[in-house]
């Protein structure tokens, strides 16, 4: 079983056909003037009227990029290059994707003001707070960015909340729609949206952004010269389709999977951080952390039974840091497996994937804890049936330099009633 | 392949050099009766969960309000330990940050 798959589909069947098929008729210059320019440049034009009529939003919105990567940058230099003042900058989330961490790092680096607003426990950025950070920063915010559902914890912004606040300050919303366009209906509230082909079952090398009209942006030349593979277009704009007409029913049968395994693990296995709620996050997103376990070793340990699991701890990253969105949140950032459920299994696989997969993790997080010397019938943690530390969103804000270790401990004024290594 | 144990725990008695480098040193909860400073569990180098886990196996024979200093050098202990503490009902009692390393002070409920 595969699953392994938030933000990045494998290639449709249809996206294939339509690629092939794109370029056997499409391969030209699509401002040739000629008869294979001319079929060129319509096949992108209808590419583009698909989208847009699929996405709800008018086709000459519809723009392309090479990369998420190639987007953000391109997205935020074209929002913030028409502003004079060079010290405009914009606020992000902190627990959008590294390339805009990194572009923010950048950014102020030279010169330009830019502020990370803090989530929650459970990954959501606070509409209050983010009206009093527009508030402050007196008119030097050009654009608030915020992802729409976070690919690792599966967190779903309630973007009308956000749209109204930086309607107000009159800032564009940028909303990286990623992990949820597969899954999700595409909510109205933003202003720029950006999202790969990947993320549905379309080609690499193809990430659809769509900006309303009344955006104020200047496009860099690279993005005005630069036109679109219309054989890239039409196999995103044909998986699209598909996925959307697909999604309700995937999304039902990811959603009842995601949530089994999440009641059956917080009943079975001990010491465990849910940082996902499988009832009103992501349907497909489930990720969860195992204490004294290195994350690597649980999902070596899952390949071999037969998931494909990711991991966000940092012995499992390539550059041996943990999470940021671990981190961002205050989750335990060891011992993390991350299920992403791909838009490709029937309800009865699912079922008995769920069965299997819960019969073998508690397994092999117990003898994951033996091997490092934690015995599973020691009292370590809270018994599974315990709601109040096991309980994913019970828990808030992460005790940091506080004397109590919880919030409810800071509360109550009283320690736990039962001690426990 | 297991992981390789964290070096023993010893109490932290300024002054106590013979004590400090006792190697006998054992985390029974007779000996942690007596104490009135926090253990000392030096973890840098390894990297998590190895903090994690020693604050666990301190923890296992530590008393109700033991306390045991972890000094760590792995980015992720800062986020692990209070999680640690969230998710067993123990306590971080205190946090201090240096360029090198952190040190968190644990104390056992």
């Amino acid at each position: 079983m595969w699953w392994d798959c938030a933000t990045h589909w494998p290639l449709a069947e249809s996206a294939a056909q339509a690629l092939q098929a794109g370029y056997r008729d499409g391969w030209a210059a699509t401002d040739a003037p000629h008869r294979e320019g001319r079929q060129a440049s319509l096949l992108a034009h209808s590419a583009r009227q698909h989208l847009g009529r699929t996405l709800n939003c008018a086709p000459e919105n519809v723009f392309f990029s090479t990369s998420p990567q190639q987007a953000i940058c391109d997205t935020l230099n074209g929002i913030l290059a028409p502003f004079s003042n060079k010290k405009c900058g914009f606020i992000h989330s902190a627990i959008e994707q590294a390339t805009v961490l990194h572009y923010a790092e950048q950014a102020t680096a030279n010169g330009r003001f830019t502020a990370s607003i803090p989530v929650s426990s459970s990954g959501h950025v606070d509409a209050k707070q983010l009206a009093g950070l527009l508030a402050e920063a007196d008119g030097h915010i050009r654009a608030v960015v915020v992802q729409w559902v976070n690919g690792e914890i599966g967190t779903v912004q309630d973007l009308q909340a956000l749209h109204a606040v930086t309607t107000e300050a009159d800032v564009p919303l940028v909303v990286d729609a990623t992990a949820g366009i597969g899954y999700l209906p595409l909510p109205e509230h933003w202003d720029l949206l950006w999202a790969p082909a990947t993320a549905w079952g379309g080609p690499a090398a193809t990430t659809v952004v769509l900006r309303r009209g009344n955006v104020r942006y200047s496009p860099s030349m690279a993005e005005q010269h630069s036109p679109v593979v219309p054989a890239h277009a039409l196999a995103a704009a044909v998986s699209l389709q598909q996925a959307c007409s697909r999604r309700s029913t995937y999304a039902a049968a990811a959603r009842a999977a995601i949530t089994t395994i999440g009641e059956r693990i917080l009943s079975q296995v001990r010491d465990v951080d849910l940082a996902s709620d499988p009832a009103n996050g992501a349907p497909h997103i489930l990720t969860a952390s195992f204490l004294y376990c290195p994350g690597e070793r649980l999902a070596e340990r899952l390949d071999a039974a037969g998931f494909a699991v990711g991991s966000g701890s940092a012995c499992a990253s390539a550059r041996l840091e943990p999470s940021h969105v671990l981190a961002a949140t205050g989750r335990l950032t060891h011992g993390n497996i991350r299920i992403g459920i791909p838009a490709r299994y029937s309800v009865e696989q699912l079922r008995e994937a769920t069965d299997r997969f819960c019969t073998e993790l508690p397994q092999v997080v117990a003898d994951t804890r033996q091997s490092l010397g934690i015995p599973a019938s020691d009292s370590f943690g809270p018994t599974p049936d315990s709601a109040t530390a096991q309980s994913p969103h019970a828990a808030a804000a992460p005790a940091t330099t506080s004397v109590a270790s919880t919030p409810e401990q800071q509360d109550s004024g009283h320690a736990p009633q039962e001690p426990h290594v | 392949m297991s992981e390789p144990e964290p070096q023993c725990p010893k109490p932290y008695r300024p002054g106590h050099q013979d004590d400090a480098t006792d190697t006998t040193a054992s985390t029974t909860r007779t000996q942690h009766a007596h104490l009135t400073q926090p253990w000392v569990i030096d973890v840098r180098g390894k990297p998590c969960p190895a903090p994690v886990l020693a604050a666990a196996r301190w923890a296992r024979t530590a008393r109700s309000g033991d306390q045991a200093m972890i000094i760590s050098d792995d980015p992720a202990t800062a986020i692990d330990l209070p999680a640690w503490a969230r998710l067993t009902g123990n306590i971080i009692a205190d946090k201090n940050e240096t360029p090198t390393h952190t040190e968190h002070l644990i104390e056992r409920i």
